[in-house]
This record gives structure tokens, C-alpha cells and sequence, in this order.
């Protein structure tokens, strides 16, 4: 049986997944590694990626001016949020992010002078290398995969290093791990400041792949979904989380292929994913490729 | 002045809901610790419920309070206790919570739709009495409320489950020591919290109607009044939430509604940045490990 | 340093919880150099007194002095840097990682722990992470556990997990140690080696250690004083064989659970050359 798959049909989705397992490895480094459960990647990832059409329709395309101003932006915000939060306890900050997550659409949605409002940005240009326009699919590929490699390997290194390890100590026992002399409150910072950043970063690819957003193009389902990819990968695992994106978004193509109407594609695909989790939570809370408990 | 009177009324009246939402949600939270997101879910199925039972309005709240009550306890026993019993970190819960909150957001959503449904046709009848009018509808606000709190307040200081629930809230392992069965009274705390979340439905449901992600934004608010009114402190919760229904009404004297959000979310930044244990929590209460 | 001033001091330390007193005007010196023992009935405030130096519970009075600096409003990261370890009445080792990673969190001051060196990686930290490692191995081969360094610190013993915590709070460095009732929990051979492994530290490497303990055998074998806290206040202190010669006392406070100790040796245990 053979199927016609279009070559650019399969390097749009290629982007889609890279740009999807940045904003999921980046979200398990806190929520994973860290244990901090954040609802709010969605919304960063929409700052960064407003942040970027907003710069690139009026001041300039220059990819490197992108990233710089979304990464400031994205990560002043991260830190309005950590700041008076992390110092308190898990809860406040969840509580926070979902404060942050549902007013950001709201934000998008009523500043109109800034946003265009409902309406959103349109026909965003094409980031420009030092003036080289990164116009075609293959470029955007090369540059989406070049981004989410460096970010990976990034990841990957923090990971290993001593800093990765007083993480998964403070997910277990922030008391015990205060009482060796941790500042908690630093690690928890940088590392929501470091997530944001790196969400801000896919935003940027995304405004540059897609050109157009709109305020509703980041909402609370979405950071939901991330959380999804994050736990069936596990958490602990950047692996995971690669393969967590591959799993989660090959779904609906897959249900798009057996022809499920639209309408109720999304609330169903919600449905599982919120079955799948709770399951996942009860039986096998660390997913795939996460560490196990071991008590 | 009759603007700015209507207003304050107002605010109360919401003030009041969120008050029971609030109620609800600390019952639970100063128990269990967990973020029970899915609380939102309990309070979006209960409005649905009393949509159904619409014909009989005054007593729709009956289906309400039912489909809460069953929800929570199905919550509770059939993904809290087994995590517990798997010994689930407190992030397991919350992710938890979450995916049940989806499925039964998204259920609901299949069945009837995302647009706003009502539960009646016409204005509420009301009785001016000088500067405002004060409809049926306000009246039976209160009336609820008042009935609810002095129910759980009775619950909680005169029956012997009541005041387990008042132990546990401050000594989780001390429970278990004095040979009450824990898992029980979880599920007492989450049947007493949903309740309440299905009267603060019926009550929203009754004047605003309901749509599948009602809960949410509610939820947001009942947290929120927790905070402000201070962790481990049940009456905190009351007033915070009373707090916050004045505060977003009267923050329509000067913005737009649509900047109702902001502003509650900017109350609760203020309130950690600056006082976090809330009006009258005492020492600030931190997760347990 | 001279032996008069007190590496540790709490004075007149009081604390209320609800309408509870747990602590009333608790005042004690612990010298330095030596093993002091906190001990007394359970609910006495034994680690309420722990909690209140540790920093994690502020007093309602009283002022908490480590070297001569008060403690009172320090972070509790910030007073484990000043130098006090603490060890737990569980041992709260980190189960999801491995047992050369637990030590390596005790030890302060690793560029590895900043955001940018980790990202970066320079040599530097390279050679500063393989010199704590070795130094963590190092512990760990005192302590008995190197063969087991790279599994999960799960996988161990109760005993062993004891241990491990014992060797994580070893790589702090710390010139004080509290250590919350260290026995529970472990049987005759392993509260031996505690023993020698508490007045090596002592001894050989001049640390101070605060006891909380119930074993009396191992109170009075390795303390050089005793302080007996009873209902929040400090009722008796002194060095062991003053508090033996009381024991009504300690009977009348500690009830029919206590059983008067073997004699104490006119000299000090010998300290075993090796591990």
C-alpha cells in the first residue's frame, strides 16, 4: 500500500516536533528534573513568539535581534513570576502559572495597540541571518534542528553536571537539600528563567515557521499538552521527552489520516490525553524512559 | 452614587460564591495538600447538572450538589487513594488532577457544546430599597451561603468526624495514631468540599449560565481568596473570597472587564510579594515533604 | 581557640506552638572539641532545639549563637554554610540517586552548581569535580560503603542509608554536627561503629557533635556532657559521671524505660587504626 506523503508535508512536521521537543525537554528540566510544575510553558512560548513577530514586523527580521529580545522579555517575566513565588513553596508557584497562563491569552487578546488584539499578527517576515533571509522550508529545517540540537545539548550538559544533581536532590527533599547548604531559591530561579528562555526560543522559531499568531494560539490546553509529553516520556529524561513529542504529535496526524471530523478530534484527543495521564500517574507515575522510584 | 452601590452590591453577592467555592477548595487543600485542580472539573459538572434540572429551577440545586459529591468522592477514591497507596509525590496528585480535570472538561464539551447555556429566560424580579435593587436572585445567594457556612461550621466543631478533619488539617500523621481511619475521612473532606462546590455552581449557573471552562477561571479565584485570606485558616478563605468579589467589582468603576483577570492576579502577586501568610494566616504553612 | 567560649549558645530560648510552650527559656553552651548529648523523655523539645539552630523554626525569644554570631533570621542554607550539619531521626538519604552523589552534595561551593559553568563546562570545574570525588570516595571508604558507591541509594540498608547520610553531612566540612538519635534503627555492631566514627570525628578532626539520643550506652560512652531536657526546660546538664551519680534523678524524668548504663570506663575507647 503505498501513500503519497508529500516531502514538505513531512519537513513542516519535522519542524512542528523539533520546535514542540525544545518547549518539551525545556519544560522537564522543571518539571522533571526540578519538580516544579509549571501550566504556564505554553504562555511563554507565545510571549516569545509575540515578542519576535512584534520586532520583526516593526523594527527588524535579524534573527539574532529575535532571540535576544525575546529571551529578555520572556525571561524578565519568568523572574516577575519565580521571584515572589519559589521562595514560598510548589503550590504558590502552580498557582501562579495558571494565573499567568490564563491572563496572557487575555493580555494577547485586549492590548489591542500592541497585539492588533483578535485579529493577531500577520504576514511576519522571515528571519534574516545578517541580512540573508531564511526563506525556504529547507533553511527553516536547518535552522529549527540547528536550535534544537544546541538546546538539547545544553540541556544535556546541565543535566550531568553538579547542578543537575542538586535538582533531582531538591524534587526528592528540599529540606534535607536546604540543610546542605542549597539555595534553593537560586536553582529554582535560574532554572524556571532558563526554561522560559528556551520556550521564548522555540516562539521565535514558531513566529518565523508559521508568520501569523494569534491570541489564541497558546492556551492552557497547550501548556497541558507539554505537561503530557513531559510525564509519558518521563520525567528525568530528556530522551524522554524527544520521544514523548514524537508520540504525542504523530497522534492527531494519524487521526487526521482515519478521517475523525475536527470538531471533536480536539475534545477527544484531550480526552485521552487526560486519561492516558491519570493512568500513567496511578500505574507508572515516572513514564517511559523516567527514573523509578525506588521506595 | 446608585453606580457605585450597585457595584459594591454586587461584588458582595459574587463575593459570597466565591466564598463557598473558596470554602470548599481550603477544606480540601488544608487536608490533603494536594492542588486538587479538578476542582474546577467538580464545579463546571455541577453547573452542568443543575442546567439539566432547569425546569425545576429552585431546585436545581439538588442535582448540583449530587453530581459534585459523587465526583469528588469518585476524584478521591479512584485516583487520589491509589496514588496514595503508591506513595505518589505531591506533583503525581497535581498531574493527576490536571488530566481528570481535561477529560471531564472536554467531556463535557463533546456533550453539549462550547457556547454558554443558560438556566433562565428573563431578569431576576427585584425590590428597590433606596439607592439599589435588590433581586431574588441576591437573596437567595445569601441565603445559601449563610445556610452553607453555618453547616460546616457545625459539621466541623460538633460532630466527631468533623473534628478529625480539623486534626488532620493540622497534623496529617497524627490521624492515623489515634486510630481514625485516614482514608475515610479523605473521603468525608473531599464529599463536604465538592458539595459546596456544586452550591457555588447552582448559584453561578443560576444568574451567568454555564460553559465547559467555567471551572477554571473559578478556580483561579478560589485559590487565590485561600491565599489572601491566609493558608489553614477556614474563615480566611470566606473573607478572601468576599474580598475578591468587591475587588473585581469595583475594579470596573475604572477599567473594562476584560482587565478583571489582570487585576486578581496582580492581588496575587502583591499578596506574595508582601504578605504572603495572607490576612490571618499566622507562621506561613509550607508543603509538606 | 579557647576552651571557655562555646562554639554553640542558646540563650533563653523560648517557642510556642499553638497554645503550646515547647520550649521555655532554654539555655545551653556546647564546647568545642567535644560530644554533647541532648537528652530526655520524647516531646521533651529535643528537635524543636535542633529545628530552632537549624533556622527552620524562628524562637519567640531568645537569641541562638554559633562562634559568637547570632543565627536568628539566617536562611537555613545560609546557617548549614556557617557551618552546621544536620542529620535526621530518618536518615533522609536521596534514594533516586547514587551514594557517591549524596556525598558529593554535602560539599559547599561548587562552580559545577552555578547555571553558567555547568552549561559551559570548563576545565576547571572538570578538575574541581574530580577532586570532590575523590574526597567523596575518600568518606566513603571510612564510613564502609565504596563498594556501593555507584548504585541507588535506595537499594541500601536501613543501617547503611544511616551511614550514607552520616558521610554526606562528613563532606560539609562542618565544624559542627547535630545529629538527631543516629542509633535508631541499627543493631550492635553498626552502633559500635557509630561510636568510633563519631569520636574520630571528634578526636582525630576536632569537630564539635550535639547528640540527641536515647540509647544510654551510647550517651554515656562517648559524651563528654549531658544536658537533660524535660517538658521545654533544661532541667540538668553536666559531664556523665555527675549525672550518673543522680539517677533518680534521670529515673524520675525518664521513667521505668530507663536502665542504668554499664559502668563508664576510666579510659576512653580505644580508637580502631583503619576504618
Amino acid at each position: 500500500m503505498a501513500i503519497e506523503i508529500p516531502t514538505t508535508y513531512l519537513i513542516n512536521v519535522l519542524i512542528i516536533i523539533e520546535i514542540y521537543a525544545i518547549l518539551a525537554f525545556s519544560l522537564n528540566l522543571l518539571a522533571g528534573y526540578a519538580g516544579l510544575l509549571s501550566v504556564a510553558h505554553a504562555a511563554l512560548f507565545g510571549v516569545g513568539a509575540y515578542v519576535a513577530g512584534l520586532v520583526a514586523l516593526r523594527v527588524s527580521p535579524e534573527l539574532l535581534l529575535l532571540l535576544i529580545s525575546a529571551v529578555v522579555v520572556t525571561a524578565l517575566l519568568a523572574l516577575a513570576i519565580a521571584v515572589p513565588t519559589l521562595r514560598l513553596g510548589g503550590d504558590y508557584f502552580i498557582l501562579a502559572t495558571l494565573g499567568f497562563q490564563v491572563i496572557i491569552t487575555d493580555i494577547l487578546r485586549n492590548w489591542v495597540d500592541l497585539t492588533r488584539g483578535p485579529f493577531g499578527l500577520t504576514g511576519i517576515p522571515r528571519a534574516r541571518l545578517f541580512g540573508f533571509p531564511l526563506a525556504s522550508t529547507e533553511l527553516t529545517l536547518l535552522l529549527v534542528t540547528a536550535c534544537a540540537v544546541g538546546l538539547f545539548l545544553l540541556s544535556w550538559r546541565l543535566v550531568r553536571a553538579p547542578f543537575g544533581r542538586v535538582l533531582l536532590a531538591l524534587r526528592e527533599d528540599e529540606l534535607a537539600t536546604q540543610l546542605l547548604g542549597k539555595d534553593l531559591v537560586r536553582f529554582k530561579v535560574s532554572i524556571f528563567v532558563l526554561s522560559g528562555a528556551m520556550a521564548a526560543i522555540a516562539g521565535v522559531l514558531y513566529a518565523h515557521f508559521v508568520r501569523s499568531l494569534t491570541p489564541d494560539s497558546f492556551p492552557l490546553a497547550q501548556s497541558f499538552l507539554l505537561l503530557v509529553i513531559v510525564f509519558v516520556g518521563g520525567g528525568g529524561s530528556l530522551l524522554g521527552s524527544v520521544l514523548g513529542t514524537f508520540l504525542l504529535l504523530l497522534l492527531p496526524e494519524i487521526m487526521r489520516f482515519i478521517g475523525l471530523p475536527s470538531a471533536t478530534a480536539g475534545p477527544i484527543q484531550q480526552i485521552i490525553y487526560g486519561l492516558v495521564l491519570v493512568l500513567l500517574m496511578i500505574f507508572r507515575p515516572q513514564g517511559l524512559l523516567g527514573r523509578a522510584s525506588t521506595s | 452614587m446608585d453606580t457605585l452601590a450597585a457595584l459594591v452590591l454586587n461584588g458582595f453577592i459574587t463575593g459570597a460564591i466565591y466564598a463557598v467555592m473558596a470554602l470548599g477548595f481550603a477544606l480540601i487543600y488544608n487536608t490533603t495538600r494536594v492542588f486538587h485542580i479538578a476542582h474546577g472539573a467538580v464545579f463546571t459538572l455541577a453547573g452542568y447538572g443543575a442546567f439539566l434540572a432547569r425546569a425545576l429551577l429552585p431546585l436545581a440545586w439538588v442535582p448540583a450538589v449530587v453530581f459534585a459529591t459523587i465526583a469528588g468522592i469518585l476524584i478521591e477514591v479512584l485516583v487520589y487513594a491509589p496514588i496514595r497507596r503508591r506513595s505518589g509525590s505531591l506533583e503525581t496528585y497535581f498531574i493527576a488532577s490536571l488530566g481528570v480535570y481535561f477529560i471531564v472538561q472536554n467531556a463535557l464539551q463533546l456533550v453539549f457544546g462550547t457556547e454558554a447555556r443558560q438556566l433562565r429566560s428573563g431578569p431576576f424580579e427585584s425590590v428597590s430599597l433606596g439607592v439599589i435593587s435588590v433581586s431574588y436572585y441576591h437573596l437567595l445567594v445569601l441565603l445559601v451561603a449563610v445556610v452553607a457556612f453555618t453547616l460546616v461550621q457545625l459539621v466541623l466543631t460538633h460532630t466527631r468526624t468533623g473534628k478529625a478533619i480539623r486534626a488532620l488539617a493540622d497534623n496529617p500523621g497524627l490521624t492515623a495514631a489515634l486510630g481514625i481511619d485516614p482514608d475515610r475521612l479523605q473521603v468525608v473532606v473531599f464529599a463536604l468540599g465538592s458539595a459546596l462546590a456544586g452550591l457555588g455552581a447552582y448559584l453561578l449557573a443560576f444568574d451567568l449560565g454555564v460553559r465547559p471552562d467555567m471551572g477554571l477561571q473559578i478556580l483561579l479565584i478560589a485559590a487565590i481568596s485561600v491565599i489572601l485570606g491566609g493558608v489553614g485558616y477556614l474563615p480566611g478563605a470566606i473573607i478572601g473570597g468576599f474580598l475578591l468579589g468587591l475587588l473585581q467589582s469595583l475594579v470596573l468603576l475604572p477599567l473594562s472587564s476584560v482587565w478583571q483577570n489582570v487585576v486578581t492576579f496582580a492581588v496575587l502577586i502583591l499578596v506574595l510579594l508582601f504578605r504572603p501568610q495572607g490576612l490571618f494566616g499566622g507562621r506561613l504553612v509550607t508543603r509538606r515533604a | 581557640m579557647s576552651r571557655a567560649e562555646p562554639i554553640l549558645e542558646l540563650d533563653n530560648v523560648s517557642i510556642s506552638f499553638g497554645g503550646l510552650r515547647a520550649l521555655d527559656g532554654v539555655s545551653l553552651r556546647v564546647t568545642p572539641g567535644q560530644v554533647t548529648s541532648l537528652i530526655g523523655p520524647n516531646g521533651a523539645g529535643k528537635t524543636t532545639v535542633f529545628n530552632i539552630i537549624c533556622g527552620l523554626l524562628a524562637p519567640s525569644s531568645g537569641d541562638v549563637r554559633f562562634r559568637g554570631r547570632s543565627l536568628l533570621g539566617l536562611p537555613p542554607h545560609r546557617i548549614a554554610l556557617e557551618g552546621i550539619g544536620r542529620t535526621f531521626q530518618d536518615p533522609r538519604v536521596f534514594k533516586q540517586l547514587s551514594v557517591l552523589d549524596n556525598v558529593l552534595l554535602g560539599m559547599p561551593g561548587q562552580p559545577g552548581e552555578r547555571l553558567l559553568p555547568a552549561i559551559l563546562w570548563p576545565r576547571a570545574m572538570r578538575e574541581d569535580l574530580a577532586q570532590r570525588v575523590e574526597r567523596a570516595r575518600a568518606i566513603l571508604a571510612e564510613i564502609g560503603l565504596l563498594e556501593r558507591a555507584n548504585e541507588l541509594a535506595g537499594n541500601l540498608s536501613y543501617g547503611q542509608q544511616r551511614f550514607l547520610s552520616l558521610a554526606r553531612v562528613m563532606a560539609m566540612d562542618a565544624p559542627l554536627l547535630l545529629m538527631d538519635e543516629p542509633s535508631v534503627g541499627l543493631h550492635e555492631g553498626e552502633i559500635r561503629q557509630l561510636q568510633r566514627q563519631i569520636l574520630r570525628l571528634v578526636r582525630e578532626q576536632g569537630r564539635t557533635v550535639l547528640l540527641i539520643e536515647h540509647n544510654m550506652d551510647v550517651v554515656m560512652s562517648i559524651s563528654e556532657q549531658i544536658i537533660l531536657l524535660v517538658q521545654g526546660r533544661v532541667v540538668a546538664a553536666g559531664p556523665p559521671l555527675d549525672m550518673q551519680r543522680n539517677p533518680t534523678l534521670l529515673v524520675a524524668y525518664l521513667g521505668s524505660a530507663y536502665k542504668a548504663p554499664s559502668p563508664i570506663p576510666t579510659s576512653p575507647p580505644e580508637l580502631p587504626h583503619g576504618a
